[in-house]
């Protein structure tokens, strides 16, 4: 059903951040949903918009590269046969 | 069905009137009892029920994983354009729902099945007094109002023709300014709650942005309009705030100079006014305690974030959105943090500066 949001919070949890960790790093990138909203959007109850899907995989890839990885979470324009992690 | 069980016990009842499945959750609903819950509701689904009323009227509590309950069902319903309706919440439900955003989703104004009651009580036309007491509980707490402060000081220095900001929010006996960069706004504010009219006042119980081009030409208020006038002040921009959907304030912008906001001074003007929004919205208990300072922070990156976007948006003619792309494209060719970009678009004070052309 939600594949987009399930690898979203597979990403999540390889990054190491719980739910509240990842709110708070997209609120302070000026995410407008709350935290609650954001888990639905995780979970897959609910669909982000693409500008509030992109704030959340910043927030992701900001944490990646403090882990010394470059940006591995697809962002909406990204060309998808590029995404690193596939293949 | 009466059954005596322990206060707290959990348990869920199912039956059918009509289209509806009634869903009656009586006790506490938490990480142990929510996947009960969870299945009978979804068993529910899964048998064609589209039409779903949560009888919450005995929910005592419910945490993170009930509420996860909620959210799942209202996707599924939605899926199939169902509907969902809280029945009956207690306040302190009611209270959660509405901080998680659920209510607004799922309290619609809908026919309640004849066999449930009593009815929920009205809301209140203007305000929800609760939420709007709870607000100006939450201004007097450190992190709302310097949260607030932020927005005003941000605006007045983004919004190019703003002499003076203030943010009003609704408390027990009408509005109150909670934060203002200067006297002339406080006492600007305080013109309009004594006379009942202004455009402040217009903006908080009709939930939309009122705009006053020239206060000279200004015919719809008339004993706040000759006392603006009196305080040098000609323009006035000013746009409702709301926690959730609620309207529980505005931000008001005011000038000197006549048709001093252009498209650009109102669409930044709405930007910082949803900012102010974000943060009502969030205003509850455990962040207003923030440990840490972690919400203070992300407060600040947010809205130096805000100024930027601003920033762009005004330099390149884009909208928001596109401003933020900007920012995280430029990020992760730099692998720099796009709060430090932005700081940077805010700190320089070059007007030129070419931070997203190739580096």
């Amino acid at each position: 059903m939600t594949e987009a949001a399930a690898t979203l919070d597979q990403f999540r949890k390889s990054a190491g951040l719980t739910h509240p960790d990842l709110w708070l790093r997209y609120f302070g990138l000026g995410g407008m949903s709350s935290a609650f909203e954001v888990e639905a959007y995780l979970y897959g109850a609910l669909e982000p918009t693409v500008h509030d899907r992109d704030v959340l995989v910043h927030a992701l890839n900001e944490r990646f590269t403090e882990m010394g990885r470059d940006h591995p979470v697809p962002y909406s324009d990204d060309d998808p046969q590029e995404a690193p992690d596939s293949r | 069905m009466s059954q005596t069980a322990a206060p707290g016990a959990f348990s869920v009842d199912v039956s059918i009137v009509g289209d509806d499945a009634h869903v009656a959750v009586r006790g506490e609903v938490d990480l142990v009892t929510a996947a009960a819950l969870g299945a009978a509701v979804d068993a529910m689904i899964d048998r064609g029920q589209r039409h779903l009323v949560l009888d919450l009227a005995h929910l005592e509590f419910i945490d993170a994983a009930g509420l996860r309950v909620f959210a799942a069902t209202l996707g599924r319903l939605r899926e199939v354009d169902g509907t969902l309706v809280f029945h009956a919440p207690s306040p302190t439900i009611r209270k959660t729902l509405e901080i998680t955003g659920l209510a607004e989703v799922v309290l619609p104004e809908r026919a309640e099945p004849p066999r449930l009651e009593p009815p929920r009580p009205a809301p209140s036309p203007r305000f929800d007094r609760s939420l709007a007491r709870a607000a100006a509980d939450q201004a007097r707490k450190d992190v709302l109002h310097a949260a607030l402060n932020l927005v005003v000081v941000l605006a007045r220095a983004t919004v190019a023709g703003a002499d003076g900001v203030s943010v009003s929010l609704a408390g027990d006996g009408g509005l109150i300014t909670v934060a203002s960069s200067d006297d002339t706004v406080e006492a600007m504010d305080a013109d309009q709650y004594v006379t009942g009219e202004g455009p402040c006042l217009t903006a908080a119980a009709e939930g939309r942005r009122v705009e006053v081009d020239s206060v000279d030409a200004e015919t719809r208020w008339p004993a706040f309009t000759p006392r603006a006038r009196e305080r040098g002040i000609n323009a006035i921009i000013s746009n409702p705030l709301r926690a959730g959907t609620r309207p529980m304030g505005a931000l008001n912008i005011y000038s000197r100079t006549p048709s001093a906001f252009g498209r650009e001074g109102q669409e930044l003007a709405t930007l910082f006014a949803e900012q102010a929004s974000i943060v009502l919205t969030h205003a509850s208990d455990d962040l207003a305690q923030d440990k840490g300072g972690r919400l203070s922070d992300a407060l600040r990156t947010r809205e130096v974030i805000a100024q930027a976007q601003g920033a762009l948006m005004e330099r390149d003619g884009i909208a928001a959105d596109a401003a933020f792309a900007v920012l995280r494209d430029s990020s992760r060719r730099t692998s720099t943090p796009l709060r430090r970009l932005a700081q940077d678009i805010v700190t320089s004070t070059q007007p030129d500066t070419t931070f997203d052309e190739g580096a």
